[in-house]
Formats: structure tokens, C-alpha cells, sequence
């Protein structure tokens, strides 16, 4: 099931996913926190160690310390006394455990005038006897060596730095030193006491606050006394250590350890993230742990491994979950796109699908229904619109008939006459107007233009028609007839509807035209020779405007061969897309091109097509009614 | 057809500009309908950009004219173009409205 | 015990092989890449090469014994020294010939506990110095400056400069200032001079021989130099191995040294090995005009007292 098509599961998984970011956040947040309280938890935890570690190897250096201080007078007393000397040493070794080798051990020349004069008392590396010697001579020139010389410029006790003793005890050994004094304060000697290495690394090891913590001492010149690689002690100091480690923080460290200070410092111990807590002896060492945070953090990881884990699993099921009730809910809409579909089809009366909650669903099956009910009723009114169209349509056709058959049709082809007209609506029924009649030799007729289209125009085409029908055969003078038509328009005519009239009387014997113009275009005069001319009429005023407008005729006198041509502004005002209207020139530049002789049919007719080829089958916007008169 | 009517105390300046025609007629009606319900003592009509009329259109102006006489006002049309001034002259409602 | 085991076995090949020319080395000092150019010149056969047999004896330098005690007493053929320390020897009657000058640049220094700002700062002070020799460099440096100094012997000076026992401490800068740094952390520059600094750029370790083995067994002895230097060649083009090499030979002798401080020994002494005059590790001899001005700086300081004849040491 693709997510892109699933609405649930991909509401789903965005909600699996907030949840599960913010869960990850949660967790990061818990996690740094807790490891910053770990953290400090265990370098409290290292460095209260660290201290407990120092305080017991102060214990152990002072007690070697009291075994030697204070022996000053012991000696001087007893100075012709070898025997005793040699047994103070053997004292000093035997009443201490901590204590491998003990020497008394005297100025070049002071003893007895002896260059060398040392008694030395020392447990043997191997058979662990005590033994006791006099160890200085040629090939052990002890006054020159750091266990006697250095206290002894220093004027004070001082313990030495690992060393390798060549001269009796045999093993790596650092000496407590402490100058004896006469009476006068002038030193004639150095009493020592040794400590082996040895035991201060297996006791050194001991002193783990983690699985894989180490300690370590580090004497005066950087050299390690005691370290968990015993091939570092006596070689190494912590500064090569320090440069192997290619870290510039063991080296400060280093720097710190031997001047004396207590610290914490965060380190990389052979690629590993460590801290080291160190702190200064009484005796000028430094002690160190180093602890590494993957130790201190190994349950954590334990902790968080599982805790992912949790996660993982938790947000899986909740997907499960969400998918489960989101689609139970979504459910619905599934269904409602389904009768949205089945509609589509066509099938409008579609069931929707009830719900139970009173939510958004519910509103979207309301919408649903409504536009389902919206849809049939629509439906319903656009059939029975459909019906009543389509009966106005043929009301209107049947309109269109009926007025059409107003208009006569039966033109006169005499031999002193040919008359045609034409009247093509711009819709179904139009406004516009002819009317004809021959009596004896004259002959009626007229154009109009009702103001408007469509079916008010075509009723007060109606009336107008009738009117003139009425008048016209009264055989009153041509102002006469006007004034009466109009006031029989005017008559109830409170729309403003007008219409504009050119009428005439023509003596078809005489060839006197009577006319009268009630505001129509002016009409086409062509002469036997061809020459086309508008005539210039007076407008008077457009019929059914105001009562008893006076209206005024006109006369011409009409050459046998004239023809006029009368139209309404459908033919002037006929225009293209482009805007242009057919116009008054075209007309008369048409009209000059007419043979006077041409029946009047299709003079109307070739005016119709020049108008039609004009506007190029743009829409006829208004009626177009044309009428040829010809006195032949 | 387009229509800026301003007032002018009581005072009605008309602005017309473009045709009016029968496509247009009645939204004419629509647009000067404040000038027939008003009660303007003077409606002046700036034709100068006023390209066409149908003789719809020639209604529209009698109803407002008729309207107009009816309160006592008075209409005036005034810079007409003269092919549009024309249609007034030949249909005579040159004599019915006061064209300047 | 096992060193006297060594040396019986040694004797013993040296017998089983008698077209082999058997030379007893003693370097000047204890096993330390001081003396890398050899261990790798016996390591890698060039020795052998040469048809020599080279036994490699380091006695010298313990509190008991120098080398050139040694030789005087004819226990070895070939030692190591300084060119100081052979003149003066000389002068004692003691004919030993400079047969290599693998030094060419003075490495003596003086490290102090306060700002050498000047070689009077050194006046009046505590200076350890090797019990053993080593020091008529700064002799020369003293008397040239009017210094006068208490001297305080050591063996091993570090923890005496490092407790503060001493003011300064006399040491060359392949060796004890190396270890200086390693325990302190570092001196800082303006704490130390090198001599050679003063105009005291005397040339040091060199190969010698006594007059009278060199009549003997001169055709050995220039096999033994050739050979010699082609090892110091290719330590200085093989420096890790050589320094595995080194480190053997020190672990046979227990010392206490680590390899991070040999390492820094080896490149200072390849270092010291360029002649500043030609910009190349050469072993050109000792200049004469070198030879003549040390000899004549020595006699006025009154550590020698006759002119000796470099054509007779030199060659």
C-alpha cells in the first residue's frame, strides 16, 4: 500500500514521526543531562579515591620518615661505636615493613679519617635476608649519588627519585634521606631509609574506582615510581608518555603533576576518552588516576542501548496502531468518495453513507447530502427550464412566422415599377418594418425602425404596422398620416419606445414623390444616370414620441429610371469585428455603382450580401431592412 | 459605455465615454438610474467621448429626458461628436434634448 | 655474570676464526644512541663485510672505568671520545690518532634553574658536571668569561638540577638536556645557552686508536672507519631501525632509558654530525686552524700547557 495513496498511513507516520522526534528529543535531552551528572559523580567519586589513595601512601612515607628523623643524636652519641652504627641500620630495616635497606652513611674523611664510611642494612631482592655491609668504596662513590649529595646541598631531608641500586639492595628503590647534624648544625652524614618500588606498584594497583582505572606516581623529575607497566618505571617519564600520546593535555598535565598541584583533566589515553584526577604527596610525588568514560559509561550505554531499542519497538507499534484507528476513523471518507464517484457516473440518487459522530464528517456528509439534493433538484428545474425553453422557442418561431407574414410579400413587377424589400431580424423577431400598397397608380410605402430589438420591439412593430395600414389607406396628405401614426403610438406608449419612419407616396404617372420623414436615416436617391445621392429630408421627429408633433411632408419630382433605396441604420450601422461600420459612404459608393435598370429584388439582394461580405460573418447586431423602389 | 457621474451642489456632471450600444444599453440604464431617482436641478453631459449610440441607446436619453422635464430639471448634452450628434439630428431628438 | 659469559663466547668465536680480524669498540658511554652508527654498522654486517670481527665492549662510562683508560691500558683497540678530552690525554703521554670525526658541532650546554641573559648570570653558582670529564669546554668558557664556579660532580644530574640542589647543570644537548626536558616539562630558551654559541664550537666524538695499534693494524682500522660510517650513513636514512637497533643493545645492558629520549638523542646527534661549513653530514677532519686555536685557548686556560702537532693526531 503505497503511502501516497493511503491517506491513514501517511497521517500515520507523520504522527509516528513527531512522536518519535520529540521522543528522541526527550531522550538526547535525558542523556545529557544524566551524563553531565555521571560525570561529575565519578570525578567526585575518582578524586575522593585519589585522596584516600595519597592520605594511606602519606601514612607509609611518614612512618619511614619517623623510622630515620630525630637519629642524629642517636649516632653522634655512638660514633666509636661501629658495631652499634651497623646495628641501628639493621633496627631500622627489621622494626619496619615498609622499609627494604637502611644506611648511615658519612662525609669523605669524617669517620675515622675514612673516605668511605657506610653501614648498610638491606633485605636481599631475592632471598629476602637481611643482610648488612659497609658499602662505600672506590667503585661506589656515594657522595657523589643523588641519595646523599642532593640532601646534603639541599641542607634538608629529601627523597629521591626512583633509581636502580647498584650498591646492595639490588632493585629499583627510591631513599628517604635525612642529613645528620651535629651539635653545630654542620652535617656529617646522611641517614636513609629505601622503600622498593616494587611494593609501591602492587599496592599502587590496587587502586581501581573502575573495571579498567590505573594509577600511577610520578617523582620530582617526571620519571614514574610506581605505574600498571612496569617497563615504564625508572625509564619513562610522563612527558614521553605524554609525546607518544600526541596529546598537548597529558603534557599539561605533566606540567601540573610536577609543580605540586591537585587537578582534574580530561584527556585521550591511547585513543580512549579519559580523565585523570592527580594530587601532590608530602614527599614531592604526584599521584594519578586515569579512568575512562567508556568504563564510567558502560551501563549507561547498557541503559540507552535499551531504551533505542523501546523506541524502536514503541513507535512501530504505534504506527500499527495510529494506521489501525486512523483508517477506522478515515473510513468514512473512503466511503463518501465512493458515492462522490457513483454520482460522477451519473447516478445522482447515490446512498451515502450515514456516520455516528457529530464532527467534521459529519459535516462532510451533510455537504455531501445537500449537494446530492442540490444536484437532483437542480436536475429537476433544469429539465422543466429545458422544456419551457424550448416551448418559448417555438413561441417565438411561431412569433417570427407571424410577423414575417405582416410584411407582404407580394411585390409589384409593373412596367412602371419594381419594388422589392427584404427585413432580416437580428433575432428571432425584430423591429424593424416594411409596408407596400398600390392603389391605381400610386404607390404606398415606408420602412421603420423601432428603437430596440427582440419581441418589445417586434409588438410595437406590430402596432406600427397596423397603424400605418390603417392610415395609409385613408389617403390623407403623407404629414397627415404621420401625425395620425404617431399619435396613435404615442397613445399609452409610457416604455419611450419610438420608431423612426421614412414613408412615401409615389405618383407612378406623374413621378411626384410625397414624403414624409419622421427621424429615419436619409433614404438613397439614384438618378436614371446612375448618380446616387442621399436626399436631404427634414428629420421631424421619430414617431410616438409626442402627441401632435407637427409633422411636415416633402415633394420630389421623380425622373422615369430613379430609383431610391430605402434601409434602416442595420445596414450603416453593420460592423465588422474590427469595430468599423459599413457607413454612409460604402452605401452611396455602392449605390453609384447600380444599374438603374436592375430589377429591385436584386438590387435589395446584392445591397444584402455587400453588407453580409462586410462584416464577414461577424454577428448581426441589428435588423436589416432594405426596400428598392424603381420608377421605370 | 462608460458613466462618471460627479456632484456638483445640485449640479450633476455626467462623463460619457465609448458607445453605447445595444450590447451595453442596459447596464446605461443601470449606470444613469441615480440621475432619474435624483434630485440633480441640472444634469450636464460631457459627450465629447462618446463614440456611438443606437437608437436604444436615443431611448435611454428620452426616458431621462422625460424624467428630467418631469421634476422641472434640466438636461444638457454637450461636445457631441458629430456623426453621433447626426443619429440626434436625423431621428429629431436634436429637438427634444438640448444638445450644446 | 652473563656479560663475562658475553665476552668468553666472543673470544671464543674470534678463535673458531682466526682469518677474521677480531677489534675490541669501546663507545665512551653507556649503550645509547650516542653510538647508533655503530650498533647498526655490526647489526647490518658491514663489519663483516669488511672481514672484520667486531666486538663491542661498553665498560666505558660506568663510575668505575673510561675508555680511555681502557685503551691506554690496551684492553681495547678502538674507542670513541672527545677531541678535548684526547688532547689533553695526549699531553700525558697518551698518543691516541683521530681516525673519524664524526662530530662536527659542539653539543655542550648549560641549563640553569634561572635567565642566562649573559655568562656572567654564571658567576658564583652551584653547576653539576660529569664526574667523569667532559666539561673543559666550559673550562675554556669560564676562563674566557672570569667566572668562577662551584662544581658539583655527578653521575646522573638530572634529579640534582631537578631538586634544585644545583643552580645549573652542565650537559650535552644529546643527552641530559633531552632528559631535563623529559622531566620538567621543558627549560625554557632563555634558562639554557650552548656553548657553541660563544665561539666554543669545538668538534667532539671522534674514532681513535693508539699510535702503536695503528702501525700495527692500519689496514684494519680503515676498514673499521669505512664501515663505521657507512653505518652512521644509514642510520641517518633508517632512523626507526636504527633505532630498534639501539634499543636492543640497550635492553642487553639494562639501562634505564625509554625510547621516546633515544630517539631524540639519535636526531640530535645526526644533527651535531652536519658540518656547518659544508652543510653535509661529511666527518670531514678536524680543521687545522680548529686544532691550533683550541690548542692555544686550552694553554692559556691552563688546561694544556705544550703545543701538540695536529699532523700527529689528525689524520
Amino acid at each position: 500500500m503505497s503511502l501516497k495513496k493511503n491517506f491513514a498511513s501517511r497521517l500515520s507516520l507523520y504522527v509516528v514521526l513527531f512522536a518519535a522526534g520529540l521522543m528522541v528529543v526527550v531522550s538526547l535531552m535525558l542523556g545529557i543531562f544524566s551524563s553531565s551528572a555521571i560525570r561529575n559523580i565519578s570525578r567526585r567519586m575518582a578524586e575522593s579515591q585519589l585522596d584516600r589513595a595519597i592520605l594511606e601512601i602519606e601514612q607509609v612515607i611518614t612512618e619511614v620518615e619517623r623510622a630515620v628523623d630525630n637519629l642524629d643524636w642517636v649516632v653522634e652519641q655512638h660514633l666509636d661505636n661501629e658495631e652499634f652504627l651497623y646495628k641501628v641500620t639493621r633496627e631500622i630495616v627489621a622494626a619496619n615493613p615498609n622499609i627494604i635497606g637502611s644506611a648511615i652513611a658519612f662525609e669523605p674523611g669524617f669517620y675515622k679519617g675514612r673516605k668511605y664510611f657506610s653501614p648498610y642494612t638491606y633485605i636481599g631482592d631475592q632471598t629476602h635476608e637481611i643482610h648488612t655491609i659497609q658499602m662505600g668504596n672506590e667503585n661506589y662513590d656515594y657522595p657523589i649519588l643523588d641519595w646523599y649529595q642532593i640532601p646534603k646541598l639541599l641542607e634538608k631531608p629529601y627523597w629521591s627519585d626512583p633509581y636502580f641500586d647498584d650498591g646492595g639492595g639490588g632493585q629499583a628503590m627510591s631513599t628517604y634521606s635525612m642529613p645528620l647534624r651535629d651539635a653545630d648544625g654542620h652535617i656529617f652524614g646522611i641517614i636513609t631509609a629505601d622503600i622498593s618500588l616494587a611494593w609501591l606498584s602492587r599496592w599502587m594497583s590496587g587502586i581501581k574506582p573502575y573495571a579498567n582505572s590505573y594509577s600511577m606516581l610520578v617523582g620530582r623529575n617526571g620519571s614514574f615510581i610506581a605505574h600498571p607497566d612496569s617497563s615504564k618505571v625508572l625509564n619513562e617519564t610522563i612527558f614521553t608518555v605524554a609525546m607518544e600520546l600526541a596529546d598537548t593535555t597529558a603534557f599539561d598535565i605533566g606540567k601540573a603533576m610536577l609543580a605540586g598541584k591537585k587537578g582534574m583533566q580530561r584527556f585521550v589515553d591511547k585513543g580512549q576518552d579519559s580523565f585523570m584526577v592527580y594530587g601532590p604527596i608530602s614527599n614531592g610525588w604526584s599521584m594519578g588516576i586515569v579512568n575512562l568514560y567508556a568504563d564510567i559509561f558502560r551501563h549507561v550505554r547498557h541503559f540507552n542501548m535499551f531504551l533505542a531499542a523501546l523506541l524502536f519497538l514503541g513507535t512501530i507499534a504505534m504506527f500499527i496502531g495510529c494506521r489501525r484507528t486512523i483508517g477506522q476513523l478515515t473510513m468514512p471518507i473512503v466511503e463518501f468518495s465512493n458515492s462522490a464517484m457513483t454520482m460522477a457516473k451519473g447516478n445522482f440518487k447515490a446512498v451515502i453513507p450515514e456516520v455516528e459522530t457529530k464532527d467534521e464528517l459529519m459535516k462532510l456528509r451533510n455537504s455531501l447530502s445537500y449537494m446530492q439534493q442540490s444536484i437532483n433538484e437542480y436536475i429537476v428545474e433544469l429539465k422543466s427550464t429545458t422544456a419551457s425553453n424550448e416551448r418559448y422557442e417555438s413561441e417565438l418561431n411561431i412569433a417570427r412566422d407571424i410577423q414575417m407574414s405582416m410584411l407582404p410579400k407580394d411585390f409589384p413587377e409593373r412596367d412602371d415599377l419594381s419594388l422589392f424589400a427584404m427585413v432580416q431580424p437580428a433575432k428571432e423577431v425584430g423591429g424593424d418594418l416594411y409596408d407596400f400598397h398600390v392603389v391605381g397608380d400610386v404607390v404606398f410605402f415606408l420602412v421603420g425602425d423601432v428603437s430596440g430589438k427582440g419581441v418589445p420591439a417586434s409588438l410595437f412593430m406590430a402596432i406600427a404596422r397596423a397603424a400605418f395600414r390603417f392610415i395609409g389607406a385613408l389617403g390623407l396628405p403623407m404629414h397627415e398620416v404621420m401625425r395620425r401614426v404617431n399619435d396613435c403610438l404615442c397613445d399609452g406608449n409610457t416604455n419611450g419606445m419610438f420608431v423612426t419612419i421614412f414613408a412615401g407616396r409615389l405618383d407612378l404617372k406623374t413621378g411626384r414623390l410625397d414624403y414624409c420623414n419622421a427621424g429615419h436615416n436619409p433614404i438613397v436617391v439614384i438618378g436614371p444616370d446612375g448618380k446616387a445621392s442621399y436626399l436631404k429630408a427634414k428629420p421631424n421627429l421619430a414617431a410616438g414620441l409626442f402627441e401632435d408633433f407637427p409633422y411636415e411632408d416633402e415633394t420630389l419630382q421623380l425622373e422615369r429610371g430613379t430609383r431610391l433605396v430605402l434601409y434602416t441604420d442595420g445596414v450603416t450601422e453593420a460592423e465588422r469585428a474590427d469595430k468599423q461600420q459599413y457607413g454612409e459612404d460604402r452605401l452611396l459608393e455602392w449605390a453609384g455603382r447600380q444599374n438603374p435598370q436592375t430589377a429591385s429584388n436584386l438590387v435589395a439582394a446584392d445591397l444584402f450580401n455587400q453588407v453580409k461580405h462586410f462584416t464577414k460573418g461577424a454577428d448581426q447586431n441589428d435588423d436589416i431592412t432594405i426596400m428598392s423602389v424603381l420608377l421605370k | 459605455m462608460n458613466v462618471t457621474i460627479t456632484e456638483e451642489g445640485a449640479k450633476a456632471l455626467v462623463k460619457l465615454e465609448g458607445r453605447l450600444d445595444t450590447t451595453n444599453a442596459d447596464q446605461f440604464q443601470k449606470d444613469i438610474q441615480p440621475l432619474m431617482t435624483g434630485s440633480h436641478a441640472e444634469i450636464d453631459m460631457d459627450c465629447s467621448d462618446m463614440e456611438y449610440t443606437s437608437s436604444q441607446g436615443l431611448r435611454m436619453f428620452l426616458m431621462l429626458q422625460k424624467t428630467v422635464s418631469a421634476r422641472g430639471a434640466k438636461l444638457v448634452l454637450r461636445n457631441m461628436k458629430p456623426h453621433v450628434k447626426e443619429v440626434f439630428d436625423i431621428t429629431g431628438f436634436s429637438h427634444i434634448i438640448t444638445i450644446l | 655474570m652473563r656479560r663475562l659469559l658475553l665476552a668468553a663466547l666472543l673470544l671464543l668465536t674470534a678463535v673458531a676464526l682466526p682469518a677474521q680480524e677480531v677489534i675490541t669498540f669501546m663507545p665512551q658511554w653507556l649503550p645509547q644512541t650516542q653510538f647508533a652508527g655503530y650498533y647498526v654498522a655490526l647489526e647490518k654486517g658491514f663489519y663483516a663485510e669488511e672481514g672484520l670481527d667486531v666486538i663491542v665492549d661498553h665498560f666505558g662510562g660506568s663510575s668505575t672505568g673510561t675508555a680511555l683508560e681502557k685503551i691506554e691500558h690496551n684492553k681495547v683497540d678502538i674507542i670513541t671520545s672527545q677531541l678535548v678530552s684526547v688532547m689533553i690525554e695526549r699531553e700525558r703521554g697518551k698518543r691516541l690518532i683521530n681516525v673519524l670525526q664524526t662530530s662536527q658541532v659542539n653539543g655542550l650546554m648549560c641549563a640553569a634553574h634561572f635567565p642566562i641573559d649573559s655568562p656572567a648570570a654564571l658567576n658564583d653558582t652551584k653547576i653539576g658536571r660529569w664526574k667523569v670529564g667532559f666539561g673543559d669546554v666550559c673550562d675554556l668558557f669560564c676562563f674566557k668569561n672570569g667566572l668562577h664556579v662551584n662544581w658539583i660532580p655527578y653521575i646522573q644530574g638530572i634529579n640534582l638540577y631537578v631538586s634544585g640542589a644545583v643552580d645549573a647543570l652542565l650537559c650535552y644537548s644529546y643527552s641530559e638536556f633531552i632528559q631535563l626536558e623529559l622531566a620538567t616539562g621543558g627549560i625554557p630558551e632563555s634558562h639554557r645557552i650552548r656553548f657553541s654559541d660563544y665561539g666554543l664550537n669545538y668538534p667532539e666524538d671522534g674514532l681513535y686508536v693508539t699510535e702503536q695499534y695503528y702501525k700495527k693494524h692500519k689496514d684494519a682500522v680503515d676498514k673499521f672507519v669505512r664501515a663505521s660510517r657507512r653505518g652512521w650513513e644509514y642510520a641517518r636514512t633508517h632512523r626507526e631501525e636504527a633505532l630498534d637497533i639501539s634499543m636492543k643493545v640497550i635492553a642487553e645492558f639494562n639501562v634505564a632509558t625509554n625510547r621516546t629520549f633515544q630517539r631524540l638523542m639519535l636526531d640530535e646527534i645526526l644533527q651535531l654530525q652536519v658540518n656547518p661549513v659544508t652543510g653535509k653530514a661529511d666527518y670531514a677532519p678536524v680543521r687545522h686552524e680548529v686544532f691550533e686555536e683550541l690548542n692555544r685557548s686550552l694553554c692559556e686556560a691552563g688546561i694544556l700547557h705544550s703545543t701538540l702537532k695536529y699532523e700527529e693526531m689528525i689524520r
